[in-house]
């Protein structure tokens, strides 16, 4: 969309014209506001498909290949020997960067991807997310969001829109997420 | 026993008449306690003083405009304003829940203060906001009725800007320093033409008493005298810093100018200083040329009804006064000044000139 600026005249006709052009503009958005703040506890912004946020883990799958501690870039993966005599990943959230890099690179899918991320920790130690931890569920409480918002674009505006659920899809079904993986095994 | 029951009688018999009230206020002048209390709000100077154009009715529109202003600005910007405090009514309450705020905050006095003044004259500001209230009247509600209530009005809000500079002298800080002196030069920008053109008006009018005034106006002033209109207008948004005028006190650049350094309820007192100003002028652009408390007859409603029509007049003004603030940009002090000077001051001129031909005809 091109369009050229043009430099606004000085005489009085002009002036008068710009300021009755800019009240005109105000009153189209007193009577006609395009708001797009998102009341965020109430409301959640509706996530892309493919959002990368906390790492969730199902150790029946895992083969302790350690391909997720390899290919980690901020080295945020550590493996523990648990009871059963496997070793499984923790994450350290403090160095988590989400790339999803591990997630991509679990040749059985045992690491999945989640749509939870506004996480809060009370001190560092507690961001060391033991594997017991990875396999629950994110602990959410979603009886306080009332809809789920989207950005769209209509006739070149940003418009919001509402769904009002009470369902925020946090966990992505299985299989259903396209990973560069796959596209290898192709 | 005696001195009361002789302010109760001379009260009763200068009441504001309400008819649809009647029952009502019959009744409860009937009550021991309540009547003197009744009577004292009801005494035609008592409302115009306690109600409007008085302290309650100053009160509501500092209220409403300051959470009206939040509000619009927000909208035109896609945002919300402040919401959190009552949300099923839009957060009405913000206001309220800010001054309960200042109220507990601590004052700090800097070291560089002069701190006997720099405390009094947020207090002493009230006495050039508050007088003007005496004179203007609202139908047959007057304070105190003086054939000298425009040029008392004009030349009690002139003084406002004066406790301004002296606001300022009295923080003693840079940044005041620059506000007090933007004030300075705003000043003498709008003040010349701001009298030029209430006195076209009054010189139009022949009278500077507001009954007579209000009675000459069945057109409105704004029609007989466009010019001195317009001029009245601007100079009103830039007396009470509005946008785009909004200089002394620009907040992004100096933070609230002569009143940076406040804290607490004095914060609360300095800020409101211009919405109080912002009242009265309002007032008065409504008095002079909106044709005061005229307007339909509502029987019913007997002295009420032109305190309702200039009560609605006055709002709606302020809120196109503070709708600017959404559109506009902040100009630079040299461009407000060479408007003032040159622009403004000659359309008074003329409109004076107007005022004085339409003189005999109206």
């Amino acid at each position: 969309m091109a369009f050229r600026i043009t430099m606004p005249g000085t005489g009085l006709l002009d002036q008068i014209k710009g300021h009755l052009e800019a009240i005109k503009t105000g009153l189209e958005e007193v009577f006609a506001s395009n708001r797009i703040t998102i009341h965020y506890p109430k409301e959640r912004r509706k996530y892309p498909e493919r959002f990368r946020g906390l790492i969730r883990f199902d150790p029946t799958k895992c083969i302790s290949c350690f391909q997720c501690a390899f290919i980690c870039p901020a080295n945020a993966i550590q493996f523990k020997l648990a009871p059963n005599g496997k070793f499984y990943p923790c994450v350290d959230y403090a160095k988590c960067i989400f790339c999803h890099f591990c997630v991509d690179t679990c040749t059985k899918g045992a690491m999945q991807p989640s749509k939870f991320h506004d996480l809060a920790f009370r001190s560092l130690e507690e961001m060391f997310t033991p594997t017991e931890k990875m396999i629950e569920k994110p602990d959410m409480k979603i009886g306080d969001v009332e809809a789920v918002v989207e950005f769209v674009e209509e006739d070149g505006k940003i418009k919001i829109r509402r769904e009002h659920t009470l369902y925020l899809e946090v966990i992505p079904e299985e299989g259903k997420i396209e990973l560069v993986r796959h596209r290898v095994e192709e | 026993m005696n001195l009361l029951n002789t302010l109760f009688s001379i009260f009763t018999k200068n009441l504001v008449s309400i008819p649809i009230l009647k029952p009502i206020i019959n009744k409860l002048l009937g009550i021991p306690v309540i009547k003197y209390i009744v009577a004292l709000i009801l005494w035609k100077p008592g409302f115009a003083i306690l109600i409007f154009p008085g302290l309650l009715g100053l009160m509501i529109c500092l209220l409403v405009i300051i959470w009206f202003e939040r509000k619009l600005t927000a909208k035109v910007q896609w945002r919300y304003g402040p919401l959190e405090v009552s949300r099923p009514i839009g957060g009405l309450l913000q206001p309220l829940a800010d001054g309960m705020r200042y109220f507990f905050q601590e004052v700090i006095i800097h070291r560089d203060a002069h701190k006997a003044y720099f405390i009094q004259f947020p207090i002493l500001s009230f006495i050039p906001a508050l007088l003007p209230i005496l004179v203007i009247p609202a139908g047959a509600i007057v304070a105190i009725r003086t054939p000298y209530a425009v040029p008392f009005v004009v030349a009690v809000i002139a003084l406002i800007p004066v406790i301004i500079l002296a606001i300022g002298w009295a923080t003693n800080s840079r940044f005041a320093y620059i506000g007090t002196v933007r004030e300075a030069f705003m000043y003498f920008a709008y003040e010349i033409p701001l009298i030029i053109a209430v006195l076209a008006m009054v010189l139009m009018y022949g009278s500077t008493d507001f009954y007579d005034i209000v009675q000459k106006q069945t057109i409105p002033g704004a029609i007989l005298n466009p010019l001195a209109c317009l001029v009245f207008f601007i100079a009103v948004a830039m007396a009470t810093s509005r946008f785009p005028f909004e200089i002394p006190e620009a907040d992004q650049e100096i933070a609230f100018g002569p009143f940076v350094e406040y804290s607490g309820i004095m914060f609360g007192l300095v800020m409101t200083l211009a919405y109080e100003k912002l009242y009265l002028l309002c007032l008065l652009f409504s008095l002079l040329f909106l044709g005061g408390w005229n307007g339909p007859t509502i029987p019913c409603l007997g002295d009420l009804m032109p305190v309702i029509y200039l009560f609605i007049k006055t709002i709606a003004l302020m809120c196109i006064f503070v709708f600017f603030r959404s559109v506009y940009p902040r100009i630079r002090l040299d461009q407000a000044l060479k408007f003032g000077w040159k622009h403004l001051l000659s359309i008074s001129v003329v409109s004076l000139a107007l005022g004085i031909a339409l003189g005999g005809v109206v």
